[in-house]
């Protein structure tokens, strides 16, 4: 294998894990805070065609950041206004928002199929890439460099503030939270916000650097992965980097073999590796099972004030 | 994940008013939606909800679109009052029509009456051992129900595709791959000469009244009911959990299975890469506009073969894509889950009102 090859491995793997890595951080912090959010899917498609309208239209990235960004907060307000203000049962909500979001983002997508918009360059300038792994490290695009900060960010957060401390509390014992006197409600929906953010700006990522254009389904699963990651990185944000960057790596193969035509293998079993494998590693991750590993107490129960 | 939905609030107003007032707010917004995005909102809005029902040629499709939702509809039921979040009977589906395909395929020339009952056994059996997979990720390995049943509805699209556009193709399926159609011994026949309603409704029928008699009357439904409102204390009552978990989501299942066995082998008449047609999904909100009474699935799934077959006609006459139908779908979902939530804590608001105006009185 050549070392140009290597790096445009490298390149396509690091690309292909980001929108993953963003994503799961949002979902991450949602459920340390006891929400489960099935949506994740839906609002990524949300935050994609809205980064990729307001792209063609303004030319501004930026703009269609904040755009994907707010999009996916509204989304997860309005999530978070049924399961945590009105206790809704969350997988049936978090259902609902995933086809709807598919759908809304169809219609909205639609006239824009086939208008490619040009994408994100690398963050660095040229000089800094001379060479295979200067390229190999300065060579991606911001939201690459983005997603890692984030991650630290997000384990710093949770490990090392008082924000982090209420925030797991309220996922392990939301009665205690309670009667301390914090607001169970706001914690939550903050986080259900949080990773709502999150997921529209892990949707921009497809017209930011991936995908130049519009096309239904474009996250192609990319949002149920992330949602499974969490339980695989068993809620810790610093091991969803190795399980993204693990699962970007299944996803790179099953390009190159393709593209490197291995015949021996129906395109059909690459599409339904990432889903087994995702499955693979869920079991793994549950096996190791340590008492740093477990889901927060109240993960998925809803919230009744007793006063 | 083991909350069971619980019917909190009774009477009227959750069993009636909330279903209807769902739909006639998602028909509203999904109207505004579909006109801010450039269409002809009310145009689509009149062919989805009035078009249908108007015109009594429709009224066979809208019993064909039923049929296999409500079918879905019914396993569902069970699996949600047991706490079960089994949210994958997509692929189930179409596992089971992927079974009954191999034995249309299997006995393609032969005649007989027993072909088509093994078609549905076999489509059932695939189902309930796909949605078993699940069951037993659960019991061993602690895997969420929820994500397992969804992943393998992606895998079991891929292995339908697999199938489809590789070795059952039939080669002169030029446009859109599929396998040859199926024999008249294979095909589900129409429940008279001329109709378009084939068999499948009437077994929906007889599996909705079996499965809310086992519900109702027998010691499984009381078992799997038990587990979904007190999982935890079940499990000291002697109840086995998970026997009740496999036994629920391999129903489940096997329904599922038996409704894509029936939808090959009657609507399609052969096995295409246009199968998957989210009747799995669509089955969630016919069970929750039910109530997760089993009888009501019928006129649920009615309601929901009117979003259907009303959605194709708005994508002929208003030119919308699949797509805006389905937020009608999704939206009477969302709105039945908040308007629940709303009748719930207004009965409790009333509740309380009523009892502190008694501590007033004595």
């Amino acid at each position: 294998m050549s070392i140009d090859l290597a790096v445009a491995i490298i390149m396509t793997l690091v690309a292909a894990a980001t929108p993953i890595l963003i994503a799961a951080l949002g979902e991450l912090v949602a459920e340390r805070s006891g929400v489960m959010n099935i949506g994740i899917e839906g609002m990524m498609l949300l935050g994609a065609v809205v980064a990729l309208v307001i792209i063609h239209h303004t030319g501004s990235y930026l703009l269609g950041v904040f755009g994907a960004a707010a999009i996916g907060a509204a989304v997860a307000l309005a999530f978070g206004f049924l399961t945590v203000a009105l206790a809704t049962n969350q997988i049936v909500a978090g259902l609902a928002l995933a086809l709807f979001g598919v759908s809304l983002s169809v219609l909205i997508g639609r006239p824009y199929i086939s208008q490619p918009i040009e994408l994100l360059g690398p963050a660095f300038p040229a000089f800094m890439m001379e060479g295979a792994v200067s390229k190999a490290i300065f060579g991606h695009s911001i939201p690459v460099y983005f997603s890692l900060v984030a991650a630290a960010a997000v384990w710093w957060m949770l490990e090392r503030t008082r924000l982090g401390t209420l925030l797991s509390a309220t996922g392990e014992d939301h009665d205690a939270v309670h009667s301390i006197g914090y607001s169970v409600v706001t914690v939550r929906l903050s986080a259900v916000v949080f990773g709502g953010i999150m997921a529209g700006i892990a949707g921009s990522c497809f017209p930011l650097m991936l995908t130049p254009q519009w096309a239904e389904g474009l996250t192609s699963g990319r949002g149920w992965i992330a949602l499974t990651l969490v339980v695989f990185a068993g809620w810790r944000p610093l091991r969803l980097i190795v399980g993204a960057y693990l699962f970007a790596l299944v996803l790179t193969l099953e390009l190159y073999a393709k593209a490197g035509g291995v015949r021996l293998i129906p395109s059909e079993v690459w599409a339904a590796l990432p889903y087994a494998a995702t499955l693979l590693a869920l079991v793994i991750g549950l096996q190791r099972r340590s008492m740093s590993a477990r889901p927060p107490e109240c993960l998925g129960k809803p919230f009744y004030s007793q006063t | 994940m083991s909350e069971p939905v619980s019917m909190r609030m009774s009477g009227a107003v959750a069993q009636w008013l909330v279903p209807v007032a769902s739909i006639a707010c998602a028909a509203l917004v999904g109207m505004l939606i579909c006109s801010a995005m450039g269409y002809d909102g009310p145009t689509i809005t009149r062919e989805i909800f009035i078009t249908p029902i108007v015109n009594s040629y429709k009224w066979p499709d809208l019993v064909v679109r039923a049929a296999p939702m409500i079918l879905i509809a019914a396993g569902l039921a069970v699996c949600f009052r047991a706490g079960v979040w089994n949210i994958g009977a997509e692929g189930q589906y179409l596992m089971g029509g992927i079974g009954a395909t191999a034995i249309a395929i299997a006995t393609d020339g032969l005649t007989g009456s027993w072909i088509l009952p093994t078609m549905m056994l076999i489509g059932a059996l695939t189902g309930a051992a796909w949605a078993s997979i699940a069951g037993w990720l659960r019991a061993r390995f602690e895997v969420s129900e929820v994500l397992a049943t969804l992943m393998l509805t992606y895998i079991s699209v891929q292995i339908l595709n697999f199938l489809v556009s590789g070795i059952w193709r039939n080669p002169a399926s030029l446009g859109l791959p599929a396998t040859a159609y199926f024999g008249p011994s294979q095909t589900l026949p129409p429940i008279f000469s001329g109709s378009i309603v084939h068999y499948e409704a009437p077994i929906a029928v007889v599996v909705v009244i079996l499965v809310w008699v086992a519900m109702r009357y027998s010691v499984f439904g009381y078992f799997s009911r038990v587990v979904g409102l007190a999982p935890r204390s079940s499990g000291y009552s002697g109840i086995p959990s998970t026997a009740v978990l496999f036994a629920v989501l391999a129903l489940s299942g096997a329904i599922s299975g038996l409704a894509g066995a029936a939808e090959a082998a009657g609507s399609f008449g052969r096995l295409s890469l246009s199968f998957p047609t989210n009747q799995g999904f669509s089955a969630i909100v016919v069970v929750f506009l039910a109530r997760l009474n089993p009888l009501a699935l019928i006129p649920a799934g009615l309601v929901i073969a009117l979003v259907r077959v009303g959605g194709e006609l708005a994508q002929m006459r208003a030119g919308i894509p699949s797509a805006a139908a389905s937020i009608f779908e999704i939206l009477t979902l969302l709105f039945l889950l908040s308007g629940d939530a709303l009748a719930s804590h207004l009965g409790v608001i009333l509740k309380w009102r009523k009892s502190s105006l008694s501590e007033v009185r004595s």
